[in-house]
């Protein structure tokens, strides 16, 4: 196995992984602790058809036409979050079936240029690219610093809207800085994770973090640190045992988040059983 | 040839072949019970439960595959599950329904994923993703036909009381309800239409035929059981418009369902939103606007 | 009042409507630094509303000023009581605003904290996380939130609903102990035996401006019945309300 760590691939699947993991476990905490779950995988199932049209426009390109594709979901499903008969995500959950059936139809009329579609929706090692792990660096740098800027009022604005924004922290830029970082982090993870599962790594990491620390540092650390973990288990299995990357690093992010919750509920009836 | 008999030549080819009967009927029969389903999953907020639920089932497939068990089966056992474990971990107050859910969908689907690879089904990968509605036997008839026939059931023997659960639970609990119960059968039939509609447009592309029709009903609908039977009609005509653009197109039967479906809510959007302001009326929900 | 005698905060035909329903109608009144207003009424009388107009987050027509820096405790249903913190955490929280959204706190705001948590009585929960806090431990928190801004105009949504009566007491201590130091203090409540013992000046409010004076020019049974519509019913000495559902026979 340790032979394989010699092959380039995995060597910039791995670097890629562990550069991506830093923003990524560090939205991870926002997205659980401003529920948006369900934006999260929206949003990388709506790189779909952003990821064809960008393959088959060379001057455009798979990177710009995710991106655009994630960008262009957000607004749509912030505007849609309005009426109040479609509240509860009915919106996000249509549009992202539709994005990945225009996705599909695209690409059958795009032709047989592009990628195909398994690499596109569950990833592949052999795709990320020494490109693909520059703009790796650069979008994980761009999200550790507006995180970095933005922490206080991402936490005031999370435990109390209602207080946050009369006191000035800037409600709605804030909302938009997450949404636009989560956007850019999960095109980033596109070629080694694919649309699929992205999300996986944008709210295991943070549940678990949170099994363990009632602090928002450590909690922010330990979502990091596990995000990192998770990525290159799930990587080397997915090399080890043929898988697709996205589904072997969702199902270990998985394994970990449940491994933790039982952990925690042992020690729970541990601590009540104790005699005081 | 005239405009009117190239017309109806256009409407009448499809039938001529067996399998696109059958996938005309499979279509009428899961558009249907979604539609009607999706209504529930709409106005009790479950969207995300019911896009999950959807892609959870590629994993009981796989592991009724992987033992040899009817795919349904294994299909509906770990849809249940899934609606039980969301609620298990969301019971915890620091994590809620979104983030449960958000776990839960892909840790679930991605060991579907990984299982067919492992255990060589991955060929049957592409089917459960997208649909083989137009690989449709006589026996997924039947079984869809006896599908809608249980959800017909369920709706007339307890639907009012899905209804008041919906729109208020603590009511229907005072009143004696077992809201639990409630829950069980509605959520038991929301995985068993969940895994016969993976027939017709595939796990990642269901929730399209689960919300899209109830979302346009409601746009077009104040009151609920007139909104549930145009979400079954929109449903079961949206499953055939789309196998007649898939005919006539040549592209995937799932895909092109679903995009039929968001131009029935583009049109029902708009026709909603021409009537409202024929009536003089506002948005109906108050909002304070940020200055 | 402020530095040159005008009130610190003033409304003239204030009035906000959402949609076609009209939330508050030509509400005009003002305010001087030193005072503790409570601003009384039934439920969907607009007190929440009258508060989001003071502060800007709510359009309104007419004019609501507020002069030098407003410190808010909402009502307990927006916070997220699962959030990762804990009380030393919130209270340090009324700092941002002062020091900009960019500059961590530093010693002297963490001294300043500790003193607050002293003041409302959770030194000994400094480190205890919001979530295990109990309903009147959080509400002391959020109001020790509002402290640390050290703002001009205490502005408090219904701070004792539901809270226990020993954080009551310390609660209604610390409201008092900021009028004396010459803020601007306002309640929304509606509890109007409390109201009537604690505050100075009594504002009733029904989507229009009722009454407005102190407890003895407010506290007469045509101005009550005016603004809650119920009946009235004389208890020893006290003056509870019947609301119109239910008709008692009494004897007076």
């Amino acid at each position: 196995m340790l032979e394989a760590l010699d092959a380039p691939y995995l060597q910039r699947a791995l670097v890629a992984g562990l550069l991506l993991s830093v923003p990524l476990g560090l939205l991870s905490c926002w997205i659980v602790l401003r529920e948006l779950a369900f934006f999260a995988h929206a949003v990388g199932v709506a790189t779909f058809p952003g990821v064809v049209v960008g393959l088959a426009l060379p001057a455009l390109g798979p990177f710009a036409g995710a991106l655009l594709a994630a960008l262009g979901f957000s607004a749509a499903i912030s505007a849609s979050e309005a009426d109040h008969r479609l509240r509860g995500g009915a919106a996000t959950g249509l549009a992202l079936a539709v994005a990945l059936a225009a996705g599909a139809v695209l690409l059958t009329a795009l032709g047989a240029g592009a990628a195909p579609v398994d690499r596109l929706l569950f990833g592949s090692l052999l795709a990320v690219s020494s490109a693909d792990v520059l703009l790796c660096l650069v979008g994980a740098a761009v999200s550790v610093g507006v995180v970095a800027l933005l922490l206080p009022r991402l936490a005031a604005t999370t435990f109390d809207r209602a207080w946050a924004t009369p006191a000035g922290a800037g409600e709605r830029v804030t909302a938009s800085a997450i949404l636009g970082l989560v956007s850019l982090v999960v095109v980033c993870a596109l070629p080694a994770v694919g649309s699929l599962l992205v999300s996986a790594l944008l709210v295991a990491p943070a549940a678990s973090a949170r099994l363990i620390t009632e602090r928002l540092g450590p909690m922010l650390a330990w979502a990091t640190g596990l995000c990192a973990f998770e990525t290159v288990v799930g990587l080397l299995l997915a090399r080890a045992l043929d898988l697709p990357p996205g589904a072997a690093i969702a199902a270990v992010a998985g394994l970990g988040f449940g491994l933790l919750a039982a952990a925690r509920a042992a020690a729970n009836r541990r601590m009540r059983v104790a005699p005081t | 040839m005239t405009l009117a008999s190239a017309a109806l030549d256009w409407i009448a080819e499809p039938w001529g072949s067996g399998f696109m009967r059958r996938a005309f009927a499979e279509a009428v029969l899961c558009g249907a019970t979604l539609g009607a389903l999706g209504c529930f999953v709409l106005v009790r907020r479950l969207s995300f439960l019911g896009e999950s639920i959807s892609h959870t089932v590629v994993l009981g497939a796989a592991l009724a595959l992987a033992l040899g068990v009817p795919l349904g089966i294994g299909g509906v056992v770990i849809g249940v599950a899934t609606a039980v474990l969301t609620g298990a971990i969301a019971s915890d107050r620091r994590f809620s329904a979104d983030t449960a859910t958000g776990i839960l969908l892909p840790a679930l689907f991605a060991g579907g994923v990984a299982l067919l690879a492992l255990t060589g089904g991955g060929r049957r990968l592409d089917d459960f993703l997208f649909g083989s509605i137009l690989g449709v036997g006589a026996g997924d008839l039947v079984l869809a036909g006896l599908v809608a026939l249980a959800v017909v059931t369920v709706l007339a023997v307890a639907g009012k009381e899905l209804v008041l659960v919906a729109f208020d639970r603590p009511a229907a609990k005072a009143l004696g309800y077992r809201v639990g119960l409630l829950d069980a059968v509605l959520l038991t039939a929301v995985a068993v239409a969940v895994v016969v509609g993976l027939r017709a447009v595939g796990s990642i592309l269901l929730a399209g035929l689960l919300l899209g029709p109830p979302v346009a009903a409601r746009l077009l609908c104040r009151t609920f059981w007139p909104m549930a039977a145009l979400a079954a009609a929109l449903g079961a005509a949206c499953g055939v418009g789309g196998l007649y653009v898939s005919w006539h197109v040549e592209v995937g039967a799932g895909p092109a369902i679903v995009l039929v479906v968001a131009v029935a809510v583009g049109l029902a959007a708009l026709a909603g939103a021409i009537r409202r302001r024929g009536d003089g009326g506002g948005r109906a929900a108050p909002r304070a606007v940020v200055r | 009042m402020s530095a040159d005698g005008s009130p610190t905060v003033a409304t003239s035909g204030l009035s906000v409507s959402f949609g076609s329903r009209q939330a508050l109608d030509d509400v005009s009144f003002e305010l001087w630094s030193g005072t503790f207003t409570g601003v009384l009424g039934p439920n969907g009388a607009g007190k929440t509303t009258l508060l989001g107009a003071l502060l800007g987050t709510i359009t309104h027509r007419g004019s609501a000023r507020l002069v030098g820096r407003p410190a808010y405790v909402s009502q307990a249903g927006a916070v997220d009581a699962s959030f990762p913190i804990d009380a030393l955490g919130v209270v340090l929280m009324g700092r941002y605003p002062r020091l900009g959204w960019r500059r961590r706190p530093g010693a002297d705001d963490r001294a300043r904290a500790h003193e607050i948590l002293e003041q409302v009585g959770l030194a000994a929960e400094a480190r205890t996380s919001f979530g295990a806090l109990s309903g009147g431990q959080r509400q002391r928190a959020l109001v020790g939130r509002a402290l640390a801004q050290e703002g001009d105009v205490l502005l408090l949504d219904e701070p004792l609903t539901g809270v226990d009566a020993p954080s009551a007491e310390v609660l209604l201590d610390v409201f008092e102990a900021e009028r004396r130091s010459g803020r601007t203090v306002v309640m929304t409540t509606h509890d109007l035996a409390q109201a009537a013992r604690v505050c100075d000046r009594l504002l009733l409010l029904n989507r229009s401006l009722v009454a407005d004076g102190s407890t003895d020019e407010v506290f007469r049974p045509e101005v009550l019945r005016r603004a809650y519509g119920g009946e009235l019913l004389l208890v020893d000495g006290q003056t509870a309300l019947l609301d119109d559902a239910h008709h008692h026979h009494h004897d007076r």
